[in-house]
């Protein structure tokens, strides 16, 4: 029972995505399938046309095993060995660098913007 | 064979997950451990990519319904959004624009030839908008893949350093900094870290990667009318 729910709501997350597929090759959208499906699945909940229950479970496990989905796509590197020997190894230092930095930036950006507003908040409590 | 890819994919996956839950070391991350492994089997049976790709459709397809999935903490996590709305929005569209320029510049110092440099652009978004975006663009699909692999575990590794180093305090900042950044595999983190933390960062992934559907294309556009 409790599989057979699980398996149900994948479907119905997979129908939608379908859905998403048909209206993006209808109208020839940039947009991929996927992202329609998403948007359509929220307006459904928005409305109360769906139910939180009727997906949740299986949203969480696709959303829980994501890591495995994208194994297959990773292991296709294989196709490009001789690039990843030649320009690896900077290609992972330019990622190291650049990532690093971005947190570093944003998180220091964004912790002082929201401690103010925190101080901010808490002062207009007490006046 | 074709059967053989998936139970090798599923059977490794299972494993890498079970130690990694029990270690917390990045390179037990499924993520990393795997694709390494199923690269070494494959070279060692010399199997080609295609038959591997083959026995693996179905679970490449599921990157998609995943992506609908997400409309869920989205929807849950609504109030969370219009809280923080501004902060969120302006850390994206800086964060994005930033590891655009940064990628663009390493291509042009690097003489890397189109398709790579096209495939580095995305590495900053989620693997399933990634490809897209690689694909529409004229990068590679599977390259843009792994550096947005990459990219999440430098991310998710680098996380508790930073936040120490910067003193980064608020779950906001957290859970922005990670989603902005490390995608993913930053999200996954950032639930370690906390609840709030971690719905800040999946909602900002969303965003990010719906962003660069749009922006990545406009970036080369403009990049292409001011230096050609």
């Amino acid at each position: 029972m409790k599989w057979f729910r699980l398996l149900l709501q994948v479907a119905i997350l997979i129908g939608f995505h379908q859905l998403g597929e048909m209206v993006q090759r209808f109208f020839e959208w940039l947009i991929p399938g996927s992202v329609i499906g998403l948007v359509a699945l929220f307006l459904c909940l928005k409305w109360e046309w769906i139910r939180l229950e009727w997906v949740e479970v299986g949203a969480a496990f696709l959303i829980a095993e994501l890591m495995l989905f994208f194994i297959p796509a990773a292991v296709g590197v294989v196709q490009y060995q001789e690039l990843i020997l030649q320009n690896g190894l900077y290609l992972l230092a330019f990622i190291v660098i650049s990532t690093v930095t971005l947190m570093v930036a944003l998180g220091w950006w964004s912790d002082r913007l929201e401690a103010r507003r925190n101080r901010g908040s808490n002062q207009d409590g007490r006046t | 064979m074709v059967g053989l890819s998936l139970l090798l994919t599923l059977g490794l996956y299972v494993g890498a997950k079970w130690l990694y839950q029990k270690k917390r070391a990045f390179y037990f991350s499924p993520v990393l451990i795997c694709p390494l492994l199923i690269i070494g089997c494959l070279l060692v049976f010399q199997i080609p990519y295609s038959t591997y790709q083959k026995g693996t459709e179905f679970l490449s397809y599921l990157l998609q319904p995943a992506t609908v999935a997400f409309a869920i903490p989205m929807y849950k996590y609504w109030g969370l959004l219009k809280k923080y709305g501004m902060v969120m929005m302006s850390g994206i569209l800086l964060g994005s624009l930033f590891s655009l320029i940064t990628s663009q510049l390493f291509a042009v110092a690097m003489h890397l030839s189109e398709p790579i440099a096209k495939s580095i652009l995305p590495h900053y978004v989620t693997t399933p908008f990634a490809m897209y975006i690689a694909k529409q663009i004229g990068g590679i699909e599977s390259l843009a893949a792994a550096l947005v692999i990459i990219t999440g575990l430098v991310g998710a590794l680098f996380a508790q350093p930073v936040i120490r180093m910067v003193r980064i305090k608020t779950p906001l900042a957290k859970g922005l900094m990670l989603g902005v950044s490390a995608h993913g595999i930053g999200t996954g983190k950032a639930f370690e870290l906390g609840e709030v933390e971690g719905t800040v960062s999946s909602l900002a992934m969303i965003i990010t990667a719906g962003l660069g559907l749009f922006l990545t294309p406009f970036f080369l556009a403009t990049v292409h009318a001011l230096f050609k």
